[in-house]
């Protein structure tokens, strides 16, 4: 008898060690990604952009724009409004750019090649998940920090209201913010344990489905919707500060919301005093952290440990059909190929853009065919949609420029080159203008064809444009997800809404030709900071 | 009451080792589509070093990942003191050293942090785990640079904190993958020791281009080619008729000599 309650304090005695022995893997290992990360001079110009931006959204009353405004309504400084403002920017900025900043610590893992000492170690890969999920969570909640610090400051700078109460700022930030940050620290992860998910497809899939969403969670305006389409704790804000307006003008119309540095400016200034949560609101809020919690545990589940070898056979066949596909079109294209590409600087050209469309699959080059012959037939009035669907296609080949040698781990190879930016950078930006002229060639045949010089004026300067963007994200940034985020954004807002961000448009061409030799300029430098410090 | 390990052993001794302590891999066979990297792979091992010979391509390292837990095997069986690591990995893991070929470190962090990291991760509590970094980092000749962030660190340093993180847990099975590579020959030399100085207790397998680390460490010595286990002898037999283990080698790989 004594023998087994013996046996039952040692078995416990063993699972307590085990669970501290969990504790502190879990603790260890979002340590150690934290510091990796705050360590790296990214993070202090994440941190830097992150201040900058704190500021802006506080303007002042010469400023010229807005950042909150309802129906022409903003409440007056103090630390309500300011709370309320920052909640509502915040959670919509760190949902969507830190998201890109954040989804690479398991992405870290692999480049590094630390996963595979990792993947012989008993880690549970829970713990694994839980611990990559919370270094995430740190880094976003030190973005927030900061924004935190910048709100309180911010009202003692624009000076509207003497009256300073920290809780006003602090609860919106500690309701609204953190909540979303949790779900986007989760989702981060999810998508780079999803192996469809964490390259630059899943920075498109998240780009719209946040964009999505918001529209979804945003579209019900003040009412109240229920807390699963309340993720970014938007509706929350919104529906409080409308009962505030509501309170001093019964009769105001929920006529335009102003979110963001919108042109239009205040019309009525009033005194907003603060946000009265219920028990219903603090539960809905912290539900998901809960939920986030979940979508760990699913990301556990797709953990492979590192077990996956980064290209496989399959792969390679694959790759070997279209490769067959390519010599044959190469071996038809050959003559005019070496009449396009002469010399020693063409030959460099030629095997830039071979290395850019490389791996390409067949259905990659059907796709832009159908979208080529789409821009030749499609009216003047949807050109840029339609330049801009054939803009979208090689975004992910784009974003391999001014990256291709740190992530190919070829820097010791190519810098010690002669004349490595002349020759190959020029060369590698000249690849990806041609590929722009290329799938954009249905438009620049139409435009032609119509006698619009104006037309292709905006395709040249487009294609010029994009690809610089792109070679100067990566050259600045180091990593594809710079140029797959501002692209995605810029995108968005222009060939696809067609505001002055259309970069395919004639009527904008000096704008984006000027902007083009800045972001070159930038590139170069960048670059040749690299061969300084390599 | 548990009996506490000590942070390293130099002097090796029969007490505490496990008498019964073997791996046994049982027609292991790993493919990638049409690449057959190891084919019906049956060897067993008891404690002592086992050297790794074989050309580039020739299996080895797909191999010891395979024994390692990191890469499933397509078909086969290891099991680890009888128990089928393929069904429950965390018993060989928790007693498992492993040092790939090609690895990697986070540049930011300091080799005292980051094997203060990877400790945690194989379950070593703060305490002894400090203790444990302190000797490695002394036997490895890297006391001096402990606080230093890795990413300033030489091929040798970082192959030298390479090896300390495999011996962190005190390993009983010990894999490492070419862990000469990138040492100069002091560095070699000790490392030759220290390997020398753990085998009496433990199953250590290593694979190497360099046959005289084998000739001068190795118990046994099993030759691979094409994922096939060429020769599995002791280094001495192997060399008989032979000049050099290097002939013997050569005379194996390229078929000029039946395999023992």
């Amino acid at each position: 008898m004594r023998d087994a309650g013996r046996g039952v304090l040692a078995d416990r005695h063993r699972r307590a060690t085990r669970r501290v022995s969990r504790l502190w893997a879990i603790y260890s290992l979002t340590r150690a990604d934290l510091l990796e990360r705050m360590r790296r001079y990214q993070y202090v110009a994440t941190i830097a952009v992150t201040l900058l931006i704190g500021t802006l959204l506080v303007p002042g009353k010469n400023a010229g724009y807005e950042t909150f405004l309802i129906d022409g309504y903003r409440g007056i400084y103090n630390s309500a409004w300011i709370g309320a403002t920052f909640a509502i920017l915040v959670t919509m900025m760190l949902s969507l750019f830190a998201f890109y900043n954040v989804k690479s610590a398991v992405e870290r893992d692999r480049t590094t090649r630390v996963g595979e000492i990792l993947a012989a170690t008993p880690l549970v890969r829970f713990d694994y998940a839980l611990g990559k999920a919370l270094s995430n969570f740190l880094v976003l909640g030190s973005m927030a920090a900061i924004l935190f610090v910048v709100a309180v400051v911010m009202q003692f700078v624009r000076g509207e209201s003497a009256t300073f109460d920290l809780g006003q700022i602090a609860a919106p930030f500690a309701l609204v913010v953190l909540p979303t940050i949790a779900m986007v620290a989760a989702i981060a992860l999810l998508f780079e344990m999803s192996p469809w998910l964490r390259g630059g497809l899943g920075n498109i899939v998240y780009f719209f489905l946040w964009s999505w969403y918001l529209v979804w969670s945003f579209q019900s305006e003040a009412r109240h919707v229920p807390w699963w389409r309340d993720m970014l704790g938007g509706n929350l804000v919104m529906r409080q500060v409308w009962a505030a307006i509501l309170r001093i003008d019964p009769r105001a119309k929920l006529n335009s919301v102003e979110i963001g540095a919108g042109g239009e400016r205040a019309r009525h200034l009033f005194t907003f005093h603060g946000f009265a949560f219920s028990g219903s609101d603090v539960a809905e809020r912290l539900v998901w952290f809960a939920i986030a919690l979940g979508v760990v545990a699913v990301a556990a589940l797709l953990f492979d440990r590192f077990a996956k070898p980064a290209r496989t056979a399959e792969h390679h066949k694959r790759n070997g059909i279209v490769a067959r596909w390519q010599s044959a079109v190469a071996r038809l294209c050959s003559p005019l190929v070496d009449a396009l590409f002469v010399g020693d600087f063409g030959a460099i050209v030629l095997a830039e853009l071979r290395l850019l469309v490389r791996g390409l699959s067949f259905w990659w080059y059907a796709i832009a065919a159908g979208l080529w012959i789409f821009q030749l037939f499609a009216d003047a009035k949807v050109q840029s949609i339609a330049v801009g669907l054939a803009w979208i296609w090689p975004m992910l080949v784009w974003s391999q420029l001014g990256t291709r040698e740190s992530v190919c781990a070829t820097e010791q190879f190519i810098y010690p080159t002669l004349h490595p930016i002349r020759r190959q950078f020029v060369a590698q930006w000249l690849a990806g203008v041609l590929l722009a002229l290329a799938t954009a060639g249905g438009s620049l045949v139409h435009w032609a064809a119509a006698g619009n010089l104006g037309g292709i004026e905006g395709i040249i300067a487009g294609a010029i444009f994009v690809p610089t963007l792109a070679i100067a994200c990566g050259a600045l940034s180091g990593t594809t997800r710079l140029f797959e985020i501002a692209y995605l954004v810029l995108w968005y807002l222009g060939p696809m809404n067609r505001t002055s961000f259309d970069f395919t448009q004639g009527a904008y061409a000096p704008e984006f030709t000027a902007a083009s030799v800045v972001l070159f300029a930038m590139a170069v430098g960048a670059r040749k900071l690299r061969l300084l410090y390599a | 009451m548990r009996r506490k390990r000590p942070p390293h052993r130099n002097n090796p001794s029969p007490a505490g080792v496990d008498a019964a302590m073997e791996l046994q891999i049982d027609g292991l066979n790993k493919r990638y589509g049409a690449v057959h990297a190891v084919r019906d792979f049956t060897l067993r091992l008891e404690p002592g070093i086992l050297g790794l010979l074989g050309p580039n391509g020739a299996g080895k390292s797909t191999l010891m990942r395979m024994l390692a837990t990191v890469t499933r095997p397509t078909s086969g069986t290891v099991r680890f003191n009888g128990s089928d690591v393929g069904k429950s990995p965390d018993e060989l893991r928790r007693t498992l050293g492993y040092l790939p070929q090609d690895f990697g470190i986070y540049p930011h962090l300091s080799a005292i942090e980051f094997l203060e990291y990877i400790g945690a991760l194989k379950g070593i509590g703060r305490r002894a785990l400090r203790a444990r970094i302190a000797t490695l980092l002394e036997s490895l000749n890297l006391t001096h640079a402990g606080s230093r962030p890795l990413g300033g660190f030489s091929g040798g340093m970082r192959q030298r904190v390479g090896i300390a993180q495999a011996l962190l847990n005190d390993p009983r099975l010990l894999i490492v993958d070419e862990p000469t590579a990138g040492l100069d020959p002091e560095e070699r030399v000790r490392f030759r020791a220290l390997l020398r100085d753990m085998a009496g207790e433990r199953i250590i397998i290593f694979s190497t281009h360099i046959c005289s680390d084998v000739e001068s460490l190795a118990t046994r010595v099993a030759i691979v080619d094409h994922g096939t286990l060429l020769a599995d002898e002791h280094p001495l037999k192997l060399v008989r008729g032979c000049a050099t283990l290097e002939e013997a080698y050569l005379q194996i790989v390229t078929g000029a000599r039946p395999a023992a």
